[in-house]
């Protein structure tokens, strides 16, 4: 948690009424006749986010447990204390610190493929690269996905294929001020001896794009989940105010409504993101064995094209599956996607001593202008 | 910080304005609300039996556990250079207090008081069988039998002193080595000492005449030439022990004396997580073994007992870390450590 950004987070939801800033992107006329955009297979690689109903049971106690009246006695705490027991350790599991840049924060895992929630100010911009420590300490490799700077969400994902434990979503809308709720984190980092750190806490209020709550948090539960008593995530932890039991989370719906955007990678903020390629271009036609496109000549440090591994000489022979003949044709399909996202590109590389001819299909993850 | 609590409040009120309701808890309702804990009706009743408040020059600064008949135990290092102190129950009666014994490996202090009869806490033991992270806990606040709420919130383990500081920031000099000496040493360069880099405002190093660009080579008659060697030394000086450092100064060789600080005096001024986590415990490490909890209690509450929903005692409050932490030694080891107490007492 960072006060400077604090700071930004917190004004730009009092101005903030923007929609998401790729509806507003203006059509070039010639993109009626371009193809559909490909899908980013990523897309697809964990199933859609969904709210899971609570089973009778957890129905039946949670109905017990919030019923908005104060508490009479301790008997109310035994109730609320087993029901919180039960759900814990599955909550538990599915918590994950995230390293990146000598800083740590939290997530939560949602699906089974490795996809986390976590918030924007955790992950920074799309496509930085994270280390993603589970429970037990196993480090695996992650990547930023999505972030919206408005709202403070953000999504990763684990790189590393495996099969990861995950929580269930709950309903926002259900949710009422005085409900009884646990928020998990890796206060401070990671400690192996200590483990995770669970907090106790009351829905204290609830809006659109924030809900706070009393559960207290510290440096390092940023981006870790707000669970209700049935065990199901609600929010993700953001910010605090110096008061101890003022904790902002972001609420699980947001993630839901903007599902898509985050898997695609995009950064929503007040200003939409155009892309940035990084690189300087030159048009060839085909000769030999090589094809016509846009071969590169210099490639800029901070750019898309050096974090795909693209390299000078590369010839760029289409995006997003249309046929690349001049910088006009590279900037149109660019105009298309925001940074963050992926396009797809086909690149051709000539044979050397040691290597094979490329001629293939990559997705590229599109850096932000800066 | 506080600024964005300003920026909070202004945003609370327009957001307020252009919605048609805005429910919020009212904060008596909340998790450590004015009524929300008048429900802690067994832990109270048990904290007002077995708890004392530890007085200096009319000012409270710690609670005591009642754990046996005119015996009870305190935090030991809160104790230190506080005079003339006297005991309160939660009807604030005096009492006679005096320690007979400290078990420094905990932070316990064993006291005898007299005066006001109270009565010891009956002890949980097995914690990890019988009492799993998860459980809620009660601990009563300065004023005794006014309790707060929390769980016990992570495991359980031994936290190691953090050691003692000097107050400065420091990078360890190299030189390179000569042809001959690389093949010597196998290696191309060698520390010659700690450079010094900043000094902590009041610290003990800047309180002793230590300045910037100052070049340590020995404390306490051990040579200190490389980082790894300086918190060795550091790892296993406590705060209040004496320094003796031999420095480099341009072409003088100095010695400087010092008294070594604690992380808390020191550090922590500059740590985020302490900055935003109010008053905290001086002595927050160097416990065999703590249970952990999210009790948002004083450093003036350590001292006084855990306790679980049915006011029997889990352990004594030792530290309150930072915001979300506060620390317990666990019953058994209480146990433990107050037969050690009474056996030592015992011997003299």
């Amino acid at each position: 948690m960072i006060t400077s950004r604090l700071l930004v987070y917190w004004f730009s939801l009092l101005v903030s009424s923007a929609a998401f800033a790729q509806d507003d992107l203006p059509v070039d006329d010639d993109s009626q006749t371009l193809p559909d955009l490909p899908v980013d297979p990523l897309i697809e690689f964990a199933a859609p986010l969904e709210i899971t109903p609570v089973g009778e049971e957890s129905l039946a106690a949670m109905d017990k447990i919030n019923t908005g009246a104060v508490p009479s006695d301790e008997k109310f705490f035994t109730l609320a204390s087993d029901q919180l027991r039960s759900v814990l350790d599955d909550a538990m599991a599915a918590l994950v610190c995230i390293r990146v840049n000598g800083a740590s924060g939290s997530g939560v895992i949602v699906d089974k493929s490795g996809l986390i929630l976590t918030a924007a100010h955790v992950v920074g911009e799309p496509g930085s690269e994270l280390e993603i420590v589970l429970l037990d300490g196993t480090e695996l490799k992650g990547e930023a996905l999505g972030v919206d700077t408005r709202t403070d969400a953000g999504m990763a994902r684990i790189v590393d294929v495996g099969e990861y434990p995950t929580v269930s979503l709950g309903d926002y809308d259900d949710l009422e001020p005085g409900d009884w709720a646990f928020a998990l984190g890796h206060s401070g980092g990671w400690d192996e001896d200590r483990g995770s750190v669970v907090r106790l806490g009351r829905i204290v209020r609830k809006q659109e794009t924030t809900v706070q709550s009393d559960c207290v948090l510290i440096g390092g539960d940023s981006g870790g989940p707000l669970f209700d008593l049935a065990g199901r995530l609600i929010g993700i932890n953001s910010r605090v105010g110096m008061n101890i039991e003022f904790s902002m989370h972001v609420p699980v719906s947001e993630f839901i409504i903007h599902d898509k955007e985050f898997r695609l990678g995009t950064a929503m903020s007040d200003e939409g993101i155009p892309p940035f390629f990084g690189a300087a271009v030159e048009s060839v036609d085909a000769e030999d064995e090589a094809p016509s496109g846009l071969r590169l000549t210099k490639i800029s440090d901070s750019g898309s094209a050096k974090r795909s591994g693209l390299a000078v000489g590369d010839i760029v022979t289409h995006a997003d599956g249309v046929q690349l003949t001049d910088k006009a044709s590279l900037k149109t399909a660019l105009d298309r996607r925001v940074a963050g996202e992926r396009m797809q590109i086909k690149y051709y590389r000539a044979a050397t001593d040691d290597e094979e001819e490329i001629n293939e299909e990559i997705w590229v993850r599109l850096a932000g202008r800066k | 910080m506080r600024n964005w609590i300003i920026l909070g409040g202004t945003a609370i009120c327009v957001m307020a304005g252009s919605l048609s309701a805005v429910e919020i808890l009212p904060s008596e309702e909340r998790t450590n609300g004015r009524t929300t804990v008048l429900s802690m009706k067994s832990p109270s009743e048990s904290a007002s039996a077995s708890t004392l408040s530890l007085h200096t020059e009319r000012n409270p600064f710690a609670l005591a556990t009642v754990v046996a008949d005119g015996l009870a135990v305190t935090k030991a290092s809160e104790l230190e250079g506080k005079v003339n102190v006297y005991g309160q129950n939660d009807r604030r009666k005096k009492l006679v207090v005096e320690v007979v014994a400290v078990d420094d490996a905990n932070d316990l202090a064993l006291l005898k008081f007299s005066g006001q009869e109270l009565t010891p806490v009956v002890w949980k033991s097995d914690l990890d069988e019988a009492f799993p992270i998860g459980s809620v806990v009660s601990g009563s606040t300065p004023r005794i039998g006014r309790m707060r709420i929390g769980l016990r919130s992570a495991e359980s383990r031994a936290v190691k002193n953090r050691g003692a500081t000097m107050g400065i920031t420091a990078t360890q000099k190299m030189i390179d080595l000569s042809e001959e000496d690389v093949e010597k040493e196998g290696a191309k360069q060698r520390a010659v000492g700690i450079d010094v880099k900043q000094l902590i405002p009041e610290g003990p190093a800047a309180e002793a005449g230590l300045k910037e660009g100052d070049l340590i080579t020995m404390i306490n008659d051990a040579p200190t030439l490389t980082m790894e060697a300086l918190s060795k030394v550091m790892g296993e000086t406590a705060p209040g022990d004496e320094l003796v450092l031999q420095v480099t100064r341009g072409e003088e060789q100095l010695e400087i004396k010092m008294i070594a600080a604690s992380p808390s005096d020191t550090m922590d001024k500059f740590n985020r997580n302490q900055q935003m986590s109010g008053r905290t415990s001086r002595r927050k490490s160097g416990f065999s073994m703590v249970m952990q909890s999210d009790l948002p209690l004083p450093p003036e509450a350590m001292g006084g007992p855990v306790f679980t929903l049915d006011g029997s005692a889990v352990g004594v409050l030792i530290a309150h870390a930072d915001r979300v932490t506060t620390y317990a030694i666990p019953s058994d080891v209480v146990q433990a450590s107050v037969s050690k107490m009474l056996a030592e007492m015992g011997d003299k």
